[in-house]
């Protein structure tokens, strides 16, 4: 029986007034793909900055691979990779010298083979060379990505990943993101695209007002639709 | 120690490219000597006693202009 990858109690996040998160109870088992679905200001970028230790929850407790998160996460962020809006890239550096900074700071054993596989399986070989700062919006996404899979993290957190890319990149990420869920990756995906969750995940959550409003397996894009839909009323 | 070689690295590999820091960096060195150095009588002998603390002075708030640098480099990714 698989692990636990995720498991968290009345995780809350309150920003001055504002109450980003109010206590979310979550369990994801490993190898679980899961879409975090719902509007804007629902929370979702928030839980999945809590999941990635770059924030302190204000409540509740966060368990990642069976291991409370003691000290301050240090541990567990070297199993995770974390696809933010920002690309956490230099922009002065090309895609090679950003992904052999972060290959040496992550350990990475094989770290010029792997940098090389990785910019292969992005498609950015032919702009491994440039900076950073020159590059499009969406090759910018996709050396992000490459940032994350860099390290061959087991838990992969994803916000809004699509963004910003064409119908060949996105189709890219999706075939990346099958191929890490078949390697047995753990997938926590926030997005606003529910066809993209459909062909992407095998759960899905909605969040509303910073609380889970429905969690369950993905079937149909018509359910989805209707529970999307009866979600965003409720909020 | 390779995480810190890496980051130390990095650094400087970006200010090497840029030399943004580096401007601004020996503006400010240059600047406070000169400025420290107008506090003192020409040719006295206090000038010569105060002048590894002027040089000091100088080197410290360079390196604290550098470190903020550095910092605001990771902060735009935050």
């Amino acid at each position: 029986m698989p692990g636990s990858a995720i498991d968290a109690r009345g995780l809350a996040r309150r920003f001055a007034e504002v109450n980003a998160l109010a206590g979310v109870d979550l369990g994801v088992t490993c190898g679980e793909a899961v879409a975090v679905l719902g509007a804007n200001g629902a929370g979702k970028t928030t839980l999945l900055r809590l999941l990635a230790t770059l924030l302190r929850p204000t409540k509740g407790s966060l368990t990642l691979f069976e291991q409370p998160l003691k000290d301050g996460g240090a541990g567990a962020r070297r199993r995770i990779g974390f696809l933010s809006h920002a690309s956490f890239l230099y922009p002065d550096l090309t895609p090679v010298e950003n992904l052999k900074f972060y290959a040496r700071a992550f350990g990475v054993a094989d770290a010029d083979d792997r940098v090389d596989e990785v910019l292969d399986e992005v498609g950015l070989l032919g702009w491994r060379n440039r900076p950073v700062r020159t590059l499009s919006r969406g090759l910018e996404q996709r050396c992000a990505l490459a940032r994350v899979l860099l390290h061959r993290p087991d838990l992969l957190l994803l916000d809004e990943p699509f963004n910003g890319l064409d119908a060949d990149s996105a189709a890219m990420l999706t075939a990346v993101l099958r191929r890490e869920h078949a390697r047995g990756a753990t997938i926590l995906m926030a997005t606003h695209d529910l066809q993209r969750a459909l062909e992407s995940c095998e759960r899905g959550l909605i969040l509303s007002r910073g609380r889970i409003h429905w969690d369950g397996r993905l079937a149909g894009i018509d359910e989805l639709q209707q529970v999307y839909s009866a979600s965003a009323r409720a909020s | 120690m390779s995480g810190l070689l890496a980051l130390i690295g990095k650094d400087l590999r970006i200010e090497l490219r840029t030399k943004e820091t580096l401007a601004s960096l020996l503006l400010l060195g240059i600047l406070t000597l000169l400025v420290l150095s107008f506090a003192f009588e020409p040719g006295s002998e206090a000038r010569g006693d105060a002048a590894p603390g002027v040089l000091w002075v100088a080197v410290t708030f360079a390196a604290v202009l550098g470190l903020n640098r550095s910092f605001a480099a990771e902060r735009e990714n935050d």
